[in-house]
């Protein structure tokens, strides 16, 4: 396959978010478009110039994002929706990458806006009918509980290392506007009931809510063209995206992450441990010390340790989550990927505040999505 | 929920509580739940794959216990369970003293007036 993203520069040049929050009135057009008037303002680019628009979201339905879009007023875009399941946003940002890549456009945008609302139905694992003795049984949360119990048994580490994981998202969480959880929980607050399942408690659970985000995405003839401000852009160098294999006995999101962020790394010529700053799907505690370990940031069953060692805190090895991740920014679906990306540029533009991993470079977003999928993308400062 | 909400997952024969899954006569894989699509192994057609049953007998290798669930009783148990034909299969559990490795065998049982199926412990004495 052509490493597109290695023989042509791609920029993210602005960003935006509306703040991710519980369900409430406010209508999706609103939400969706807040984030895309801030990313167009910070990329400093009229909406007119703007070739091709993905719009990623999974729960509002047909026809969401070229209805909001018209609000924008004139343009002849191209528009598309997006859906991949919990990977619609990293997968909106993958064809906005790649339509500039290409040639196809000089500037596009990605944007994930949604509503816990299911306006999409029921989805392809349930219309597909394939019936199992765990339906009614196993949701999300008792499927990672059961991975949660495994690890432990497996490793040694303990329920409260595996807390610790929460008690750091909260923490970074309450230093950004736009998260969802913005409450700073300290060990015991994390392990106290609810009970969820297992050995996971409600703070260690993402929770699914409403929100916006967007990423003016630019070639560099675009940005010359424009007049739009090269010095705050950050390289795209690669984007990878893989369907689950048939591997049984194994965790499937490991296998994938494992293989999905080994091609992202090889495209971007990197190994694991130069990446700076890393946001992944941390939908459940688990999650993160799991991905870690499949990415290659520490040996298999060291993720705990090495989180208690600070490994993984902004200053440490790799700042993981700084944004909060899933389990304090939240997890409204659509906009989650791009929200990755959102905080992947405001680290390496040195622009994260209380939150600024020092002298963070190289940034890597991570998504896992029903099916299963996973995305992955790179971005470098330039 | 309907008690057609899972057909053909499991058989009684011979007072034993046997799993259905589908074998691919391509690639020889079996796999569990079954589905008229295709193999998930090898990429064979839906003709190649047949109607196989296997014993629900097996080793537990997780488990947890659910305390939230907006339709059933809580707390419940859940199992990830290795069958001896190398099945990895999710569950129901009951058992009181759950430890992994722990041998587990499929019962059908009546819960809220429907036939279910349960990991329970191997009996002692059992075939
Ligand atoms: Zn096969």
């Amino acid at each position: 396959m052509a490493n597109l993203l290695r023989d042509r520069a791609v920029y993210v040049t602005g960003i935006g978010l509306h703040r991710y929050q519980h369900l409430s009135d406010t209508p999706y057009v609103t939400l969706g478009l807040t984030a895309v008037r801030q990313a167009l303002n910070d990329a400093g680019v009229e909406w007119s110039r703007v070739n091709t628009a993905y719009v990623g979201n999974a729960r509002i339905g047909m026809a969401a994002g070229s209805t909001m879009l018209r609000y924008l007023g004139p343009s002849n875009v191209a528009v598309a929706q997006v859906e991949n399941a919990s990977a619609s946003g990293s997968t909106a940002f993958r064809q906005a990458v790649h339509d500039v890549a290409s040639g196809l456009a000089d500037i596009s945008i990605a944007i994930g806006v949604d509503k816990p609302v299911s306006g999409a139905g029921r989805g392809g694992p349930v219309n597909a009918q394939v019936r199992s003795l765990a339906d009614g049984l196993v949701v999300p949360f008792t499927h990672f509980a059961m991975l949660t119990e495994k690890y432990m048994a497996d490793t040694g580490a303990t329920r409260e290392q595996i807390a610790k994981v929460a008690v750091k998202n909260h923490g970074y969480g309450a230093e950004n506007p736009f998260a969802q959880r913005q409450k700073a929980r300290t060990l015991e607050e994390v392990l106290s009931p609810p009970v969820i399942a297992g050995p996971l408690t409600r703070l260690q659970c993402t929770p699914v809510g409403e929100g916006g985000a967007a990423t003016i995405v630019a070639s560099e003839a675009a940005m010359k063209r424009h007049g739009m401000d090269i010095s705050r852009a950050v390289r795209v160098t690669a984007s990878s995206s893989r369907l689950q294999e048939f591997t049984p006995g194994e965790n499937p999101d490991v296998v994938l992450t494992k293989k999905t962020t080994e091609d992202a790394l090889a495209a971007a010529g990197i190994g694991p441990e130069e990446v700076d700053v890393i946001e992944l799907h941390d939908a459940f505690s688990i999650e993160e010390l799991l991905y870690a370990e499949a990415m290659g940031l520490c040996g298999e069953g060291e993720a705990a340790d090495r989180l208690e060692r600070g490994d993984f805190h902004v200053g440490g090895k790799h700042a993981i989550s700084p944004s909060g991740g899933l389990l304090a920014m939240g997890h409204p679906i659509g906009p989650t990927g791009i929200g990755q990306v959102c905080e992947l540029v405001r680290q390496i533009r040195g622009e994260a505040g209380e939150r600024q991993h020092p002298d963070a470079r190289i940034g890597l977003a991570h998504m896992v999505g029903v099916g299963a999928v996973c995305v992955v993308h790179v971005l470098q400062c330039t | 929920m309907a008690e057609a909400e899972k057909p053909g997952l499991w058989v009684l024969q011979d007072n034993e509580v046997l799993l259905r899954g589908t074998l691919c006569k391509a690639c020889g894989s079996l796999q569990f739940p079954p589905q008229p699509y295709g193999c998930e192994a090898c990429g064979a057609d839906a003709s190649l794959l047949e109607d196989h049953v296997f014993s629900s007998r097996g080793t537990l290798r997780t488990y947890t216990t659910v305390h939230l669930d907006q339709k059933l009783e809580t707390p419940f148990q859940v199992a990830e369970v290795q069958t001896e034909a190398s099945q990895l299969v999710r569950g129901r559990l009951e058992c009181s003293e759950a430890t992994s490795g722990v041998m587990l065998e499929g019962e059908i049982r009546d819960i809220d007036g429907e036939a279910r199926f349960v990991f329970v412990p191997v009996r002692e004495g059992g075939n």
